[in-house]
């Protein structure tokens, strides 16, 4: 009897867990399975889409795909020129931000609004500030005669790459702005007291007190980036498309491609689980190194 | 070691508040006076007024015969010792204790002797390895206690150090802070809510209320010779009676009962008899209300005609009633409005000896 109503209120616990159950399967679990599978089969317009078991030869055409290491190469440089950025420009201005009292809450809700807004629109905006006839950019530097005459900034590779990464600032060190101020907000008023008393200069605060207690916040807001800006799409997608000749064109805008217009699921499913591979590896090289610099025993 | 010197410090804070009004104190070279009121009374002001981390709107803050204005805190040779320890969570001991001296350049053979004979003092040696966290709150106390201790300065400034530890930690600490203020020979300002603390380790005790020095003098005249009643009440413990009562040409009304003062006075007082001076013994006849166990004594809630006062005994009582006596001379009588001590004024002038 005992036994039969602990079964029911099993059954009841497992009822509300359900919903959210399926929702997860059907948009989580179900894709990464699917994937997983996909990237063992040949699915695509030669085989007619029909499945073909294709074993580990869509990982080994991977091996010797030019394409995947020229996007490799975009990516990496476009990840890492726009995080490093992003978290200097971040942490100077939280930096500033905290020395500004009223003020600072101000410019710290208006330096906010880039991160709101949907990075299509933002790609849309600087690709129209990039323009080379109709373009802001252009035209200002034509008026302080910087340049002579316009520039297809979206047509060359290196200044599409600039352009792309000054974009993703733009948008995004908002976000590194706004977990380091909350990181200063924590520090405790009487760290800095101490150091005063002591001797340190503005410099010493920030090396003895302001950066050891920032590090949690700086991994956690780096590592939110490298994610977010390895999976960079819809910047690229609009702004170059990946052009020109395929210079900006990043790991996923190439598998992009290869699912949607190239139809070949079995080798974009691969390239996906390559770039979710690579990603989980920083994230867990990241994520220990945290790890042992501030758990004790480590 | 050095003396300090406060002349009319005024703190009035951006938000109108006033957080110290006309605070003047002189601690002399190598005295320890601590400064003891209720939470938000401005003592910690007054202390970071000290340290130069908080400026005063009026007032000269002198250190060893120099005005402190405009000398920033790194030059001041203060040393502070914080209610949160504010140790640097990322460093070990060592390099905690290190910090002030890395800062000033000392070669690097000194500040080794240095740590070690500090770590020694506080016999925290086998510490300096590990980091804050891994400390517990006495340990923490103490590297905090020995980060001051390195720096050998001109003054000790001690905010509230044994806020965060438990009773009996707090007990032990206290005890051997008092032993190394009587070996450093160290001018020290203490800052403290905790009466017992403020008079156990105080040359001399300053009671601070809304900004306002209250009194000041050693703990005995504190004790003795309460200016006021707020002093009066927060000095002792158990805390001393306070009731409105009537004298009648020197006569003290309690209920019905009567005691004779001496005191040229007539009028509405309030009276202050601390629990201890109240003596079980022929006298007034009074009602047993409630008792506490201390420990070591009783603290008896007793009642005279319905007139609350509570009593210090050795010894539980015996029964439901009991007979107290008081004597006129251990009477506080404080004027009713301004809360002024006036029995020395009333001694002066007494009808009979």
């Amino acid at each position: 009897m005992r036994k039969a109503r602990g079964i029911v209120r099993n059954l009841q616990q497992a009822g509300w867990y359900l919903p959210a159950g399926i929702l997860l399967f059907l948009v989580f679990v179900y894709p990464v399975l699917r994937t997983l599978v996909l990237s063992f089969l040949h699915v695509n317009l030669e085989s007619g889409f029909q499945p073909v078991f294709a074993g580990l030869s869509n990982f080994g055409r991977l091996v010797s795909d030019t394409r995947f290491y020229r996007s490799m190469q975009a990516t990496l440089v476009f990840v890492s020129v726009s995080v490093l950025l992003e978290f200097v420009l971040g942490l100077a201005l939280a930096l500033a931000l905290e020395q500004l009292k009223r003020s600072g809450r101000f410019f710290r809700t208006l330096l906010l609004i880039p991160w709101t807004l949907p990075t299509a629109i933002i790609a849309i905006l600087w690709m129209w500030f990039f323009n080379d006839q109709y373009g802001a950019v252009n035209d200002l530097l034509l008026r302080l005669n910087v340049i002579e005459a316009p520039v297809a900034w979206l047509a060359q590779p290196r200044s599409a790459m600039a352009a792309i990464i000054l974009a993703d600032v733009w948008k995004a060190f908002p976000f590194v702005l706004i977990v380091l101020v909350a990181g200063i907000q924590a520090i405790p008023r009487e760290m800095y007291e101490a150091l005063e008393i002591d001797g340190g200069t503005y410099w010493h605060k920030f090396r003895y007190v302001t950066l050891p207690h920032l590090l949690p916040f700086i991994f956690v807001a780096v590592i939110f980036r490298i994610i977010q800006a390895f999976a960079v799409f819809d910047l690229v997608f609009v702004l170059t498309g990946g052009g020109p000749g395929g210079k900006t064109e990043t790991i996923s805008v190439y598998s992009y491609y290869t699912f949607l217009r190239y139809m070949d699921f079995g080798y974009g499913s691969a390239l996906v689980l390559v770039l979710a591979g690579l990603l989980a590896l920083i994230g867990w090289t990241l994520y220990t190194l945290l790890l042992r610099h501030y758990e004790p025993g480590r | 070691m050095a003396s300090v010197r406060l002349v009319n410090i005024s703190r009035r804070f951006p938000d109108g508040s006033l957080a110290l009004s006309n605070v003047s104190l002189e601690v002399e070279d190598r005295e320890v006076v601590t400064i003891l009121g209720p939470s938000g009374c401005g003592k910690s002001t007054l202390l970071r007024i000290i340290a130069g981390l908080d400026h005063p709107t009026g007032g000269e803050v002198w250190i060893n015969g120099r005005p402190a204005a405009g000398i920033p805190p790194r030059s001041r040779d203060v040393a502070m010792v914080f209610q949160s320890y504010a140790l640097y969570p990322h460093m070990n001991c060592y390099q905690n204790l290190a910090l002030n001296l890395v800062l000033k350049k000392v070669p690097r053979e000194e500040i080794d002797r240095r740590v070690r004979e500090t770590a020694e003092m506080l016999e925290i040696g086998d510490l300096l390895d590990k980091k804050p966290r891994e400390l517990s709150g006495g340990q923490r106390q103490r590297i905090a206690l020995g980060r001051a201790l390195i720096r050998n300065p001109q003054v000790f400034l001690f905010d509230e150090p044994l806020s965060n530890l438990d009773a009996l930690l707090r007990e032990r600490v206290r005890h051997e802070l008092k032993q190394l203020f009587a070996r450093i020979q160290a001018t020290v300002i203490y800052v403290t809510h905790d009466q017992v603390e403020a008079t156990t380790l105080a040359d001399r005790t300053v009671v601070l209320d809304r900004g306002v020095i209250q009194q000041a003098g050693t703990p005995e005249t504190l004790y003795r010779m309460p200016a006021n009643t707020f002093v009066a009440s927060f000095i002792g413990s158990p805390a001393m009676n306070l009731i409105d009562a009537r004298l009648e040409a020197g006569k003290l009304r309690i209920g019905e009962r009567q005691i004779d003062t001496g005191l040229d006075a007539s009028g509405i007082f309030r009276i202050g008899v601390r629990p201890e001076a109240i003596r079980i013994a022929d006298g007034m006849p009074a009602k047993v209300a409630l008792v506490e166990n201390l420990g070591a004594r009783f603290l008896i809630e007793a009642r005279v005609d319905g007139v609350p006062l509570m009593v210090l005994a050795d010894e539980r009582p015996a029964a439901d009633s009991l007979q107290l006596q008081i004597d006129p001379k251990d009477i506080h009588v404080f004027d009713k409005e301004s809360g002024k001590n006036i029995r020395s004024a009333l001694d002066s002038r007494r009808i009979h000896p």
